[in-house]
């Protein structure tokens, strides 16, 4: 008995929730209002939207501003940066509830592709995710411009913040954005700290015996240098790919004198690896061979690697800039 | 017995010899700017030193000081003697009134053109001391001979290229060699005159800060290798004290030499150095072992409270953080986010490999080997050359124009190794058949052969003694002398090909080449700059991008509205906006400030891609970041993202000053649409109507175009309706003979 009344009531609820799309063609401000309040309310800050709902909150008017994000979620679609930038809007849209603004000015509506085809469609939008920001039409905050403004990921980047800043430019107040603390990251953190504590206290004699090797700072230096020299913080900030492939051709080398391949600086810190380890035996390790011949050898060797090296470095060089004039056998 | 010298004076004779031609090749080298084109200042910022440098010879050097340039950044004006590394002027004005004293009336232009050049003979000099102090004297001269010559070094120094870096790298490798020396005898004398030159490159160039880290870094690294000794304390305490005071001297550091991040490394470990120094003191008298352990943890103690009372009073803002410039090196994402003009300098963009094989050639991979051979070794100087080495890769790789501080030790360490190999491989005493080597040896090589011979006498027999590793095969000593020989010839025909074809162009004049090989030169900047000099009033303000500011005011001398110097942000966003933005609004702004030409740089015609165009993104991009509600970068892109100037650029590309101005009658010259040889794009068929700019002046091959701001309309029309106006009646004026 009571169980067919909580269903019968269920029922009227979402009845009465679903009767104004259906009933109204033009939803009153009032109840588009008041509908974006209760979503805000129950789902922390954002309203999940279908097509229906991203028109009727779109049109005008609006007293409101509202971020609409369109995305796609759907794990077939496979969409990362969608994935990557859904925990981020939720942030903002909760940063903002508790900013102290006041919330009803600001709401947060997410469509996906599963339930806005038709607005996909219409927008003609063929990548997500996007983000449009819609300005108030009426009311204290409303403004000249009623258009909305489409959110540039690529310039502004994935982040909360960026987003906030963007918002807080069109509100003309500060989203401070409260990234919420990963308890658990802390606690991992400090225990490996601890326990990274501990191991230097047991290990020490061993670290002590590390730290005070020639030979271990002799290799690290020389890996840096290396790596340096052969352009890897180009690779860094740049973010070169490794290696590219260009209509089923793996290339090593890229095209231009200013431009580079992740696997290209490799090679070069291992040309210059190579050539400065030859210079170093013909001096340290081969005058200490005692036997004649053997060193005759041993010369013979390192100075065929050290012009061999040479001469591909500058046939790569060549690559790199026709016009040089150099070369060697190659 | 040659000359009546003994064996170590003639080796003395023979290093100053061969220091005198190795200053020779290296000015030598420096001159293909002046033998292609004539003696003239390059580029844009020497142009601005130049005019200082006038203004110093031709009033005092207290009005220097004090000098208030209302010609620049207008209507702002620029306090020049407080923002200004002036050591750069001083040296060039004191070289000129000696030689005025001395009755050699010599044109203050030609000391600024030659100033880098002769101080590329010092650097030259103070690598061959420094390079001294880690080996021998025999790796100092081919430190010497690489660094006169290594294109790294040359791209700042050419003849007219008159630029801090010119004496800064001199005085780096002398501050760096005074240092050395100073640690080595602990000689408080030395340890004065490190900071005394410390002090001349504070003048002279804002890379001074490498040195006030580095000094502290080898300092801590020694301290940590418990090697701290009375030598490093007496080099240190009076380096810092005495370099720090007189760099305060100097208005555009001041108090930042206490109150700035970049300066704290050396302090804390002034700090340091005097505690630990007191610890020893103690110690030397108490011997029981707790008191060790006490005095240890008390050094420990200390350097943390000193770490994070450093911390807190950044905090609390009594320390300014790092600058952005110098903060950009470690965060290399930050300059693109938030200084988008430090970001938008080309020389400020990270290294790819090529350029370090450009600058540096066969010197790139003797570095590594170089510096292992120092870690062989590892005295104190040792430690030094390691830290050097690595921190000014990092930086290298970071920044293209840090291969500058790069290349010192590049040429040091390379001639350590190569010097290596020559002692082994021309080891006159081991030899059996000494005359067949001195044949192999052209006449470059001379000095090295007599070097090892003069060493021995010097350092007693040790290394020629019979146990010590030598080569004994006479082949193999030929094969690899040969080989090396080889490699060095290669290396001066590389420098000297790159220092031709790569640095000698002044870039105010250019060069090309016609069909039948002879050289064109294209003059138009000057021809401009000329221009609105005769041509112009004395008082009229120019409007250009920042990039020609200086040109503008040195060679033009007009009154401009920025400049190179870029320390106002908003007032270029104001000037990019300007470009930006149509018509209507950039009159409004060149109103504003006053504007009666706006200069730009336009390379279609004869494809020289530096142009405004080209760089127009920047600009907008600057302007975006202060005014983002005016200037948007994606309308100036098509609908794909493109950035494009024919039929599908976008409306606000079209109506943006900047693509007027630079294609204004462009299309009238090829009865037709235009083509924009840089960008290979064909232009939109329609006219360009100006209705608040016309064209003052083109150049020769269209470079250089410069339009003048109209007046007011007399008859208070707005400036379009007049324009239209005329039009339309002239029209009907051609219809009427008709």
């Amino acid at each position: 008995m009571i169980k067919n009344f909580v269903v019968f009531i269920f029922i009227l609820v979402s009845l009465s929730c679903l009767l104004p799309s259906f009933i109204n063609a033009k939803p009153t401000l009032e109840t588009k209002v008041h509908k974006l309040n209760e979503e805000t309310r129950k789902n922390q800050g954002v309203v999940e939207l279908d097509s229906n709902l991203y028109d009727e909150f779109v049109s005008a008017p609006r007293n409101y501003s509202i971020a609409i994000l369109l995305t796609a979620l759907e794990p077939q679609i496979n969409c990362v940066p969608c994935k990557e930038f859904d925990p981020e809007f939720r942030l903002v849209a909760n940063s903002w509830l508790w900013s102290g603004n006041d919330p009803s000015r600001l709401y947060f509506g997410i469509l996906d592709f599963k339930n806005g085809r038709e607005i996909y469609a219409r927008l003609n939008l063929n990548n997500a995710p996007t983000l449009f920001y819609f300005p108030p039409t009426i009311g204290p905050f409303a403004q000249k411009v009623f258009e909305q403004d489409r959110y540039d990921f690529n310039r502004r980047g994935f982040t909360a913040e960026s987003l906030a800043s963007f918002l807080a430019h069109h509100l003309g107040t500060e989203i401070p954005i409260n990234r919420p603390l990963n308890y658990f990251s802390i606690f991992l953190s400090i225990f490996f700290l601890l326990a990274g504590l501990a191991m230097l206290k047991l290990m020490y004699p061993t670290i002590q015996s590390i730290i005070l090797k020639k030979n271990i700072w002799t290799a690290l230096s020389l890996v840096i240098i290396l790596m340096m020299i052969s352009g890897h913080m180009w690779n860094h900030i740049r973010g070169a790919p490794y290696i590219s492939i260009h209509s089923g051709k793996v290339n090593y080398v890229a095209h231009g004198y200013s431009n580079q391949l992740g696997i290209e600086s490799q090679i070069v810190a291992l040309i210059y690896g190579v050539s400065a380890l030859s210079v170093v035996s013909l001096i340290i390790s081969v005058p200490k061979i005692e036997d004649k011949t053997k060193q005759r050898f041993g010369v013979y060797i390192w100075m065929g690697i050290l012009v061999i090296m040479s001469s591909i470095l500058f046939a790569l060089f060549r690559l790199k800039n026709p016009g040089y004039p150099f070369r060697l056998f190659i | 017995m040659v000359l009546g010298l003994d064996a170590q004076n003639q080796a003395a004779l023979l290093k100053v010899v061969i220091l005198g031609l190795i200053s020779f090749v290296a000015i030598a080298s420096r001159l293909f700017s002046i033998i292609r084109f004539e003696s003239v200042i390059h580029e844009f910022d020497p142009w601005f030193n130049y005019r200082a440098t006038k203004y110093l010879v031709s009033t005092s050097f207290y009005d220097f000081w004090n000098w208030f340039d209302e010609r620049s950044w207008y209507p702002l004006g620029r306090v020049v003697g407080g923002t200004v590394f002036p050591g750069l002027m001083v040296t060039s004005a004191t070289i000129y009134n000696i030689l005025h004293a001395l009755n050699f009336p010599v044109d203050i232009r030609n000391i600024c053109v030659l100033l880098a050049p002769a101080f590329s003979a010092l650097t030259a000099i103070s690598a061959y001391l420094f390079t001294a102090e880690i080996k021998d004297s025999s790796a100092g001269l081919l430190a010497a001979a690489f660094i006169g010559i290594a294109p790294g070094y040359i791209s700042r120094s050419v003849a007219g290229s008159y630029d801090n870096e010119g004496i800064a790298i001199f005085l780096l490798m002398f501050t760096f060699y005074l240092w050395i020396k100073g640690l080595k005898e602990g000689s408080a004398f030395y340890g004065a005159l490190t900071a005394l030159f410390y002090f001349y490159m504070v003048a002279a160039w804002g890379g001074y800060v490498f040195i006030i880290n580095l000094i502290p870094l080898h300092a801590f690294v020694l301290i940590l290798m418990g090697r701290f000794s009375s030598r490093l304390y007496v080099a240190y305490s009076s380096f810092y004290v005495l370099g720090t005071l007189m760099s305060m001297q100097i208005p555009f550091v001041g108090f930042q030499a206490t109150r700035t991040s970049e300066h704290m490394a050396a302090m804390g470990i002034f700090f340091l150095l005097q505690i630990i120094a007191f610890v020893e003191l103690v110690r030397s008298h108490l011997a029981s072992k707790q008191f060790q352990i006490l005095f240890k943890s008390f050094i420990v103690l200390s350097f943390i409270i000193m770490f994070s009372a450093l911390v807190l009073l950044t905090l609390g803002g009594y320390i300014a953080p790092w600058t952005g410039r110098f903060y950009s090196l470690w965060d290399t994402g930050y300059a693109k986010k938030y200084i988008p003009i430090i970001a938008s300098v080309s020389e400020h963009q990270p290294t790819a490999w090529p350029s370090f094989f450009f600058d540096l050639e066969m010197l790139i991979f003797l570095f590594p080997a170089g510096i292992y051979l120092c870690f062989r070794e590892l005295r104190d100087e040792h430690v030094f050359v390691i830290l050097y080495g690595i921190t000014s890769s990092y930086f290298a790789g970071v920044m293209v124009r840090l291969m500058l501080t790069l290349t010192p030790i590049v040429c040091v360490t390379a001639a350590v190794a190569v010097s290596h190999i020559l002692d082994l491989y021309l080891d006159a005493n081991s030899l059996e058949t000494e005359e067949s080597i001195d044949k192999s040896e052209s006449s470059n090589k001379v000095k090295h052969s007599e070097k090892p011979g003069t060493k021995k006498v010097k350092e007693g027999g040790s290394r020629s003694s019979s146990n010590q590793p030598k080569i004994k095969g006479f082949d193999t000593r030929i094969i690899v002398l040969l080989n090396f020989f080889f490699f060095l010839v290669v290396f001066v025909w590389h420098c000297t090909w790159v220092t031709s074809n790569a640095y000698s162009s002044p870039s105010i004049v250019l060069a090309s080449r016609n069909n039948d090989g002879t050289s064109f030169i294209i003059d138009d900047f000057r021809e401009a700059y000329y221009w609105l000099r005769k041509n112009t009033d004395y008082n009229s303000r120019v409007m250009s991008w920042w990039d020609y500011g200086y040109q503008i005011a040195g060679m033009a001398d007009r009154t401009t509205l920025v400049d190179n110097n870029t320390w106002n942000n908003t007032h270029i966003a104001t000037v990019g906006k300007a470009m930006a933005s149509s018509e209507e609004v950039a009159y409004q702004i060149m109103r504003r400030h006053d504007v009666n030409y706006v200069l730009v740089i336009f390379g279609g015609l004869l494809g020289y891609s530096g142009d405004d165009i080209n760089k127009f993104l920047w600009m907008i991009r600057i302007a975006e970041g202060v005014y983002p509600d005016e200037v948007k970068e994606e309308n100036y892109f098509t609908s794909r993202g493109e950035y494009r100037v024919d039929d599908e650029a976008s409306p606000t590309m079209r109506n943006s000053i900047m693509y007027k101005l630079s294609y204004h009658n462009y299309n009238q010259l090829f009865n037709g649409q235009g083509i924009d040889r840089v960008r290979n794009a064909r232009l939109p068929s329609e006219t360009i109507q100006l209705s608040t700019l016309e064209e003052a002046y083109t150049t020769e091959n269209w470079i250089v175009r410069i339009y003048k701001v109209k007046d007011l309309d007399n008859l208070g029309r707005d400036l379009e309706q007049a324009t239209a106006f005329n039009l339309g009646k002239k029209t009907r004026r051609t219809k009427k003979k008709k």
